[in-house]
């Protein structure tokens, strides 16, 4: 039973570890406002 | 031939800072619409929130639920421990990483946010497209039932987002019809299509004449660029005239379209010419090419003493 508690233990490691390193990535890529608003204009515009 | 144009009031299209601020989407059934009002056009429910809010919320929502997984992993972990020290490993870790993960998050809200937002314009790109045809559908029905004022209002938020020349149009085709003035919230560089249209030329002379500050380089170039066959409308002249009386304002127009506004310099009115002259005399290097010609032989030939031409005598306005 111990074994499953430590097996636990490393699973929220290895999850909150791997949302942070997420989290860092999407930062350097996350859209601008001003991306956004050329995206929007694109998807209401390319189908005309 | 005149037409009768109506004295309107036009309302005022509030600005917001990103074109998706007006954007909205109802919680209910998932459409999207840009006009104002507390109902869903498709549902009618009272559902409908900014674009943004709704981003804000699921970025919430999946930070949310990456904190309960992590409390449910230590929770379980505590639950399986043997004693006190696999029980004080559990908490102690689960709560370190349970803290770094709040504080990243806090951290990247904003970013999050954007990323949701982006991810709707992604998926729902079809959804919000049919929104805005609906939005302009209810523009044109209210035009025919006889509310031009409040249909051209609607179309013209639509245009916020829709951009294309037959939205450009019918809103030209409305505003034909009404009596513009100079205290109305006017548009125009957003109404200025690809291609040339007559509609569009009358429309930039008009506010040539009202709001001469609102003729800026791509109307100018419009102007400049379709000048043959403005010639041949009715009004083109006048067109003409207007927005190089416009364009004198500023010396960076007279310098950029100097062919444009030697053709009609002759012709412009008094005090436009005036205000021409001084804005190339204080320019030796426009004194030296042809307009700078030109503006000595029409003034000695239209206003041979005309004091307004004298140095101290430069136009109010800024070169």
């Amino acid at each position: 039973m111990d074994i499953l508690a430590y097996a636990c233990v490393a699973i929220m490691f290895l999850f909150v570890v791997s949302r942070l390193l997420s989290y860092a990535f999407r930062r350097k890529k996350a859209p601008s406002e001003e991306e956004l608003e050329k995206q929007l204009l694109a998807a209401v515009n390319e189908r005309e | 031939m005149t037409t009768t144009k109506k004295a309107v009031q036009l309302p005022v299209l509030e600005r917001s800072r990103r074109n998706y601020d007006r954007l909205r989407t109802c919680r209910r059934c998932g459409k999207y619409t840009i006009l104002p009002g507390e109902s869903c056009p498709n549902c009618g429910r009272a559902r409908l929130v900014p674009v943004m809010e709704r981003a804000r919320s699921r970025a919430r929502r999946k930070m949310l639920n990456e904190i309960l997984f992590t409390v449910l992993l230590i929770i379980i972990a505590i639950l399986l421990a043997q004693d006190m020290t696999q029980i004080a490993i559990a908490a102690g870790t689960g709560l370190i990483l349970l803290a770094l993960l709040v504080l990243v998050q806090r951290r990247m809200t904003g970013r999050e946010t954007l990323r949701q937002l982006s991810r709707m314009f992604r998926y729902d790109h079809a959804t919000i497209h049919d929104g805005l045809v609906h939005d302009q559908s209810t523009g044109v029905e209210t035009v025919r039932s006889g509310k031009d004022v409040e249909g051209y209002h609607i179309l013209r938020q639509t245009a916020v987002l829709v951009r294309n020349d037959r939205l450009r149009l019918a809103l030209l085709s409305l505003l034909q019809n009404f009596r513009l003035r100079s205290d109305m919230d006017l548009e125009l560089e957003s109404l200025i299509t690809r291609d040339f249209d007559p509609l569009v030329a009358d429309y930039i002379g008009e506010i040539a004449r009202l709001k001469r500050d609102m003729i800026k380089d791509r109307a100018i170039r419009y102007i400049i660029a379709n000048e043959p066959r403005i010639l041949e409308m009715e009004n083109g002249w006048n067109i003409l005239i207007s927005v190089a009386s416009a364009a004198v304002r500023m010396k960076r127009y007279v310098t950029m379209y100097q062919g444009f506004i030697r053709r009609y310099a002759r012709f412009l009115p008094r005090e436009r010419f005036v205000r021409l002259y001084h804005v190339v005399h204080s320019d030796p290097a426009l004194q030296s090419e042809v307009l700078g010609q030109d503006m000595e032989s029409i003034r000695a030939e239209l206003y041979p003493s005309d004091p307004a031409f004298e140095p101290d005598a430069a136009g109010a306005e800024r070169p």
